[in-house]
């Protein structure tokens, strides 16, 4: 059989994947992880375009505005940091009271936000900040919304024409925000446990949320009606929206200290592909030695990379077969 | 390519896009990896080379003195029209002081891509942070290629693994009504049992499948016992004392019957028993298309497609081997004249090749 060209590892980091994400054209992947990097790669080889140095902790989540100019890090430093995407240069360092869980861009590049953990007697925040007057060196946010306390927002994105907020938290619950109000405009507590990450599929109208109850769904943005549930035996990391096939891919696995007691092949470390429509399982992936962090589809939906605790990163194409597969049902 | 990227300012305008040609190789059927890792790098024309360097021990010196500069330089030869190029170079041994030829067989593969203009413009970034100042292409410290891994795409999930998906039906029809609303259970019907379930889902699946099982399980017992006088006859027919070719002996030393079961005896000889060969593919057919044919009749344990050694194409048959004979002669009987992508199939029990 010919296949497609070989997985690319890339080893930039020494510590477990937090976040992987493509740029809007999918030239680009950044990276950031447990060892204070972020990294950013060309995806059609593999090779480092660079490094965005500065950070002092864990950096949990990288986001890349639609132009690809500018970069915005989230980390355990107590920072987030916007970074010139094309230089590596810093430009603007956000003080914040505990650490950055998530951060990102609104689709339009305009607004930018944060959440910061509920620790040391501080709330679980949510931070706003409009990217003109940050360059201009205003440090001032332009909204701050302060969560009651014991909630913590562990995932996020910007919503569809930059007006909600999608944010799910460590008790399962998923909440859309109202940007502009502050307020929870919907809510929906259809998973049991903390969500690991959102990802929202390319027009946004629905979006994939992964959680640590083992399981995966595909919500309505505008309704946040559960569409479809995704089952696996394992707790899952995160899962993406193939952009061309009716595709759902997941990463997860066992928790990361209960690898150790067990093999890998007892592991499931494996990124798992389900039917976006049918929920049913259609195929897997192997390659990482510890559970799956993080899962990106390129936006051509061509090729898919996926971070792990292994601290590696395995960037695939699919082969033509993975193009004529059609569902028998 | 180059002069395009020129003109690509940042502000492109979507929808603007430039040609890339770059050239990628395939596997070739041994694939070593030697420098792989070095070549995928190459920004603009890639030449990603799998080589197995074979040294030729014809062209061994045993001229310890000879003037180091006296080997002969690097040879290309080709590309020739199946786009394979064979680079030759000599080098000393460093331990032996032999010059040791070594012949790369390339096979080049021209693809395209279309970059957006910002894309294009990115790929011309100067490097920054920890990279600075390193030189273009990958570097192997931090890029490396992986192993090949196989997704195979399959819509039975209980063949993926144990612990497939595994939902009891109850809970799914509540999670579908609870959380859906408007994705109600409803719309799902059994096309067996008109049950609210997917088809492959139905308890009654294997009942329905039973009914033509049984006829066809009725001829190829016939089929199956024919086989058995002939080989009799075969083995009866064997006399002592001739010599008698490892591949076609039996499991008692005798000569068996070409194709018959021969338990016992070596392994090769085993596979061999079960395997058919499927002959006047068509070029299109692919491996997954042999196995989808064939697996209806039995447990298919491989399937082969004999392909070119260069170019990868099909040569139009390939091997199947399945888990009991019965399954094989099923599958000659039903296959053998069977029109197939427009071609009439030519089914037959593989022969060993040293016949």
């Amino acid at each position: 059989m010919r296949s497609g060209p070989r997985p690319i590892i890339l080893q930039g980091h020494e510590r477990s994947l937090t976040q992987i994400k493509y740029n809007k054209e999918g030239d680009l992947l950044f990276s950031v992880s447990k060892d204070k990097l972020a990294n950013v790669w060309f995806s059609h080889n593999g090779e480092r375009l660079g490094t965005y140095d500065g950070h002092n902790g864990t950096v949990w989540c990288i986001d890349v505005d639609y132009a690809s100019k500018y970069v915005l890090t989230g980390s355990a430093d107590q920072s987030a940091r916007l970074w010139e995407c094309r230089t590596g240069k810093q430009l603007v360092k956000f003080a914040t009271p505990t650490s950055v869980r998530t951060c990102g861009f609104s689709y339009s590049g305009k607004t930018i936000f944060y959440t910061t953990d509920n620790v040391m007697g501080h709330p679980c925040r949510i931070f706003f900040h409009d990217l003109k007057d940050e360059l201009a060196q205003s440090t001032e946010p332009k909204k701050i919304i302060d969560l009651p306390a014991g909630n913590k927002i562990t995932a996020a994105v910007f919503g569809p024409l930059d007006k909600t907020l999608i944010t799910g938290h460590d008790d399962g619950t998923i909440n859309v925000w109202d940007v502009e109000t502050g307020k929870i405009i919907k809510s929906s507590q259809e998973h049991e446990k903390y969500i690991n990450s959102i990802q929202l599929n390319g027009d946004q109208t629905s979006f994939v949320s992964a959680s640590k109850d083992s399981t995966a769904k595909l919500f309505d943005t505008e309704t946040l009606e559960v569409l479809k549930t995704y089952k696996t035996p394992t707790n899952v990391n995160s899962a993406a929206i193939s952009p061309l096939r009716p595709h759902v891919v997941l990463g997860g696995g066992q928790e990361a200290r209960e690898v150790t007691t067990t093999s890998t092949r007892v592991g499931k470390f494996e990124v798992r592909f389900f039917h976006l429509i049918f929920e049913e399982e259609i195929g897997r992936v192997k390659g990482h030695f510890g559970p799956i962090n993080t899962v990106a589809f390129h936006p051509s939906g061509k090729s898919f990379a996926s971070g792990g605790e292994d601290g590696f990163i395995r960037v695939h194409a699919f082969d033509p077969d993975y193009y004529e597969f059609e569902f028998d049902y | 390519m180059p002069e395009s990227t020129a003109t690509a300012s940042s502000s492109a305008k979507w929808g603007d896009v430039l040609d890339e040609e770059l050239e990628y190789a395939h596997d070739l059927p041994a694939p070593g990896s030697l420098s792989v890792s070095q070549s995928i790098g190459q920004q603009q024309q890639h030449q990603q080379q799998q080589q197995q360097p074979t040294i030729d021990a014809a062209y061994v010196s045993k001229y310890a003195d000879d003037d180091e500069d006296e080997l002969p330089g690097l040879q290309v030869v080709g590309p020739d029209a199946n786009g394979v190029k064979l680079v030759i170079e000599h080098r000393r041994d460093d331990n032996t002081g032999a010059v040791v030829k070594v012949t790369r067989k390339f096979q080049l593969s021209k693809q395209k891509t279309t970059l957006s203009h910002a894309e294009a413009e990115r790929r011309h970034w100067t490097k920054f942070g920890a990279e600075t100042g390193a030189k273009p292409g990958p570097d192997p410290a931090t890029t490396i290629v992986a192993d090949e891994v196989f997704l195979v795409l399959t819509a039975k999930s209980h063949e993926l693994g144990t612990d497939a998906t595994s939902a009891p039906q109850d809970e799914k029809i509540k999670l579908a009504t609870g959380a859906g609303g408007a994705v109600a259970s409803k719309a799902v019907s059994c096309r067996i049992c008109k049950g609210d379930h997917w088809t492959t889902h139905c308890p009654h699946k294997e009942l329905a499948a039973s009914q033509d099982d049984l006829e066809k399980e009725e001829r190829a017992k016939s089929l199956r016992e024919q086989v058995l006088d002939k080989d009799a006859a075969a083995t009866g027919g064997a006399q002592p004392g001739k010599y008698v070719p490892p591949s076609m002996r039996g499991a008692d030393g005798a000569r068996r019957a070409p194709g018959a079961d021969a338990r016992g005896s070596s392994m090769r000889d085993r596979d061999d028993a079960n395997t058919i060969r499927i002959s006047n593919l068509s070029d299109d057919t692919r491996e997954s298309d042999v196995g989808d044919l064939c697996s209806p009749f039995g447990r298919v344990q491989r399937t082969f497609l004999v392909r070119d050694k260069v170019t990868g194409a099909s040569k139009g048959f390939a091997f199947v081997s399945f888990g009991s004979r019965d399954e094989a002669a099923k599958a000659i009987e039903k296959l053998h004249g069977h029109g197939y992508d427009h071609l009439i199939l030519s089914v037959d029990w593989a022969k060993p090749s040293r016949d």
